[in-house]
């Protein structure tokens, strides 16, 4: 093929996605921050490009926003929390059904479908599996505590709220991790683990020594995208607990998003998301030189 | 069982769906002895071999190592080492690690591991190399680190599944004569599995023919060379193959001759009609190696040259006789040209004879020598 | 040997429990859909009279002249449905075609080059929350608030850049020497793109193309913000929940209503799964 594109190629690879992009996010970006360094919302009165000049007001205020941050260490926190539960219960998984066995694909199907779910549907599952008279409260009941898990109300109370919303994407996510390092680990040839063999190595041993460090930069992928969704974490939250209760289970996604559409506090608004966006930038960065490194 | 025999099969079989890849096998191996399974591909050498190692599990028979029956057993509780074809090195260890790996796994102390490594580094001299990862190595030097991971943790028994095959032509010869001379220093006893019958016979101290699943003939290396069993045997083992014709065997005035509808070949003037009395007038396959037959003034069959090849220090004169092409060896020097007439004396005591139908071998030797 | 017993019958426990964990809530949620309203509290498995009530009162809320009150708020759900299919399906035309052509031009001229490449990631990576502010303004200043043409927009553009990843990774694996072929024998490069590579690169198309519905489907926080009255299924199903409260089997015939889709499209594609989720780096 020549090295330069053809001129209506050219174009066409390339016109019709800035188009689009410049279009509908990179305008919208740029208007950000305009927001942001202006003092504006709906309320004042005038049209939003002639809003007042405001410099760096907006960002002062979010430094001092105990919501704020408290949203965006709750969402870290949520993050650290669910992105190893999943690794390793997906890990588990995966190397369970190393082995073939009849209906193994049939099995991997049925493992796999809450990907598929919309996160609006898992919500409402999960909304649904933790009232006080839903399944979970009466398999309790049965089991472990006795009649008085009726009384168990979960999005009343702070910590079983965030448990909820855990378990809710655990749920969905699992089979991501799963389905990566099943595909990692089916992918170590079978002539290193029978090497490991005959030289007398345990099943566990090989798992460690040989399995584990060849799929290593698989894992990292995995990390590095799951935690980067599920940093986003947004419909759970709105659906099941709405923040609450209180503001004690609030995502920053959900904390941005009311303060935009619920308090029309449009130019704080626009600040607390280019401060959030920064620090993603910065966290990647960081994460992605740490973990992805020796490329 | 004799403390000298290291491996025992006894009736061993093992299916793949439908196709039966080892069909009742039973040999010995004796121990400090390389035994070599030969044979062409898919005739289930190294699903023997993977069976032996652990790695397979035998639809019916057993498999004793130093009189254990470890037809049940796992391969990682077996003491046989298995090196691979493709020699399977752990891309993201180093060679050092690679080499201690079993010893890792027997949990030998730090020090006795190091000594160990660098002691059989030495001898497959890969010493230089010990630091480089396994993922970066040349495949002679792969090779030999899949040997010395192997040979370090000292097994009883040492199996090679045709490790030689990814090596170039060059290198082989001198890997080949590296393989042999370590094996006998350590006197570890060997089983190598190769298709290549120029190895087999070099190398090994033993050799079991395979095919199809069955052994056709087991003994040393002079045995299946000067005696094959059957017309697979003799055609399979020697390079250039040994010459064959087809037809019915007939006494003419003292001489042995074979019969086709079209032509009579004159074999030898050198007959003991007693020893041939009963193959006459059967229908045969007579062999000679090309190594067996002489271009003589006083030789008995004619023929034509039709291609001189030149191999190493000697030619082989292709020589057409009606139909069939026979090929002997003469000296580099002696002056032959295509098309000329010659006659051949093939020695009465290397003409081995076959039975057509069935291959099996006959009679060898049409005097008593 | 025990020990290998014992470890075996562990593996297929926690397999077990895994497969249990997995479809349990969604059975639930199935029995639930098809229960009448005096058996929402109870854990039973199956309904015990089951009823398609649940499902009526989706389609036409007043039909029933039961929860009049809660019901008012909610359009039949026939509305939404078409809503998202619409707006999923012209979206998913979009970001397909135009992630063609930038991922032709990106894998076989390096134009767009992997600078451009990467940050169209970025557009996947990057909440979507954060962008929420200016798009509601900016949308609201063009008149694309509350129809569907400003979520079209906006998913085909948040979703072009599943479309490039996914379809590089199909146009990479077709030879080059079949489009020279054709170039030498006088075909222009547009008609080697429209001839030689569409057929050949169909599969990714609809890979792509499905992956891209599925997304634009399930989306939620972009289609609450821009919408009032017009909703798309996915914000309906969550007014369920977050404005109309107890009618928990309504709930959960909602949910399933709007599930059905996606999970034909995730069997359809299953294989593809993982690739696309992780924009071709994992291969399936």
């Amino acid at each position: 093929m020549p090295e330069k594109p053809p001129r209506p190629i050219k174009i066409l690879s390339s016109l019709p996605l800035n188009l689009l992009l410049n279009g509908v996010l990179i305008i919208p970006f740029i208007i950000m921050i305009y927001l942001a360094l202006v003092k504006w919302s709906p309320l004042v009165g005038v049209n939003w490009w002639n809003a007042p000049f405001g410099g760096v007001v907006n960002f002062q205020r979010a430094l001092s926003d105990s919501r704020f941050i408290e949203a965006l260490g709750r969402t870290a926190l949520f993050v650290a929390i669910v992105v190893p539960l999943e690794l390793l219960i997906g890990l588990l998984l995966a190397y369970i059904l190393q082995k073939p066995f009849r209906g193994k694909r049939f099995v991997i199907s049925l493992l796999i479908y809450p990907l598929m779910l919309p996160p609006v549907v898992v919500a409402t599952v999960f909304y649904l599996f933790f009232q006080p008279y839903g399944p979970v409260n009466n398999i309790f009941l049965q089991y472990v505590i006795g009649p008085r898990a009726l009384n168990i109300y979960w999005f009343l109370d702070p910590t079983l709220a965030f448990i909820t919303i855990i378990v809710a994407d655990t749920w969905q996510w699992t089979p991501f991790m799963f389905l990566i390092m099943y595909s990692g680990l089916s992918a170590v040839p079978k002539r290193l683990i029978e090497a490991a063999e005959v030289l007398g190595a345990s099943e566990w041993t090989i798992f460690w020594k040989v399995r584990l460090p060849l799929i290593k930069p698989l894992i990292s992928v995995a990390v590095i995208l799951r935690s980067l969704e599920a940093f986003k974490v947004f419909d759970y939250v709105y659906v099941m607990t709405g923040g609450g209760p209180g503001t004690s289970t609030e995502s920053i996604s959900l904390y941005i998003y009311r303060l935009a559409i619920l308090y029309s506090d449009i130019s704080y608004a626009a600040a607390v998301s280019l401060i959030v966006l920064a620090i993603i930038f910065i966290v990647s960065y960081f994460a992605v030189k740490i973990l992805v490194g020796r490329r | 069982m004799s403390s000298r025999v290291v491996v025992k099969l006894e009736n061993v079989t093992k299916r793949f769906g439908d196709v039966v890849a080892v069909n009742n096998i039973s040999f010995e191996v004796y121990r400090g002895e390389l035994f070599s399974l030969l044979g062409p591909s898919g005739c289930g050498k190294t699903t023997t071999l993977r069976i032996i190692a652990g790695l397979e599990q035998p639809d019916e028979g057993r498999v004793y190592i130093e009189g254990v029956d470890v037809t049940k057993m796992p391969a990682r509780e077996r003491k046989a080492c298995l090196v691979f074809q493709e020699y399977a090195v752990f891309p993201h260890m180093s060679v050092y690690e690679n080499i201690a790996f079993g010893l890792k796994v027997k949990k030998l102390p730090k020090a006795e591991i190091d000594k160990k490594v660098k002691e059989v580094a030495e001898i497959l001299e890969l010493s230089s190399y010990l630091n480089y990862k396994g993922g970066r190595l040349g495949l002679s030097e792969q090779q030999r680190v899949a040997i010395a991971r192997c040979l370090v943790v000292e097994p009883k028994l040492l199996l090679l599944d045709e490790p030689l095959t990814l090596v170039d032509a060059k290198v082989r010869e001198r890997m080949r004569r590296e393989l042999k001379r370590i094996q006998r220093e350590l006197e570890t006893t060997m089983i190598y599995v190769t298709h290549d019958q120029l190895e087999a016979l070099m190398l090994s101290d033993r050799v079991a023919v395979m095919r199809s699943g069955r052994i056709v003939q087991m003994g040393t290396p002079e045995e299946i060379y000067d005696n094959p069993k059957d017309l697979f045997v003799a055609t399979f083992v020697g390079s250039p193959t040994m010459n064959l014709v087809e037809g019915v065997l007939e006494l003419e005035e003292n001489k042995l001759v074979l019969k086709t509808p079209s032509y009579k070949y004159i074999l030898s003037k050198e007959v003991e009609s007693n020893i041939i009395q009963s193959l006459l007038g059967s229908e045969v396959v007579v062999g000679f190696r090309p190594e067996d037959a002489e271009v003589r003034n006083d030789g008995v069959l004619e023929g034509t040259v039709k291609l001189i090849e030149i191999v190493e220090d000697r030619k082989i004169l292709h020589i057409k006789i009606n139909e069939d092409e026979v090929r002997v060896f003469v000296d580099l020097l002696a002056p032959f040209t295509e098309g000329q007439k010659v006659k051949i004396r093939i020695n009465p005591l290397k003409l081995h004879i076959f039975e057509k139908k069935t291959g099996r071998k006959l009679l060898k030797g049409v005097v008593s020598g | 040997m025990l020990r290998r017993i014992l470890t075996n019958a562990l593996m297929w426990l926690v397999l077990i429990i895994a497969v249990v964990w997995t479809v349990i809530p969604v059975m639930w949620m199935i029995s639930l859909s098809f229960k009448t309203y005096g058996e929402w509290r109870t854990p039973s498995l199956l309904p015990r009279n089951p009823t398609l009530d649940n499902y009526i009162m989706l389609f036409s809320p007043q039909a029933l002249g039961i929860f009049i009150a809660y019901t008012a708020i909610l359009e039949p759900i026939v509305g939404p449905l078409s809503r998202t299919l619409i707006i999923s399906a012209t979206a998913t035309v979009i970001a397909v075609m135009i992630g063609f052509f930038t991922a032709y031009g990106a894998s076989r001229y390096n134009s767009p080059g992997p600078f451009t490449l990467f940050f169209t990631l970025l557009t996947r990576m990057l909440p979507p929350a954060t962008f929420v502010t200016p798009i509601v303004i900016y949308f609201t200043t063009l008149y694309l608030i509350d129809n569907i043409i400003g979520l079209i927009l906006l998913y085909a553009a948040t979703t072009v850049t599943y479309a490039i990843w996914i379809l590089k990774g199909f146009i990479d694996a077709i030879p080059v020497e079949w489009e020279e072929a054709a170039l030498l024998e006088g075909a222009s490069p547009l008609q080697v793109l429209f001839k030689v590579i569409i057929p050949i690169a169909r599969p990714g198309l609809v890979v792509a193309g499905l992956f891209i519905f599925l997304m634009a489907w399930t989306e939620l926080l972009f289609a609450l913000v821009l919408t009032n009255l017009n909703v798309p299924l996915s914000v309906q199903v969550s007014k369920y929940v977050t404005a109309v409260g107890a009618l928990w089997g309504v709930q959960a015939a909602a949910a399933l209503l709007s599930s059905i889709i996606p999970l034909v499209i995730g069997y359809l594609i299953q294989r593809h799964l993982i690739t696309g989720f992780t924009f071709g780096l994992v291969r399936g």
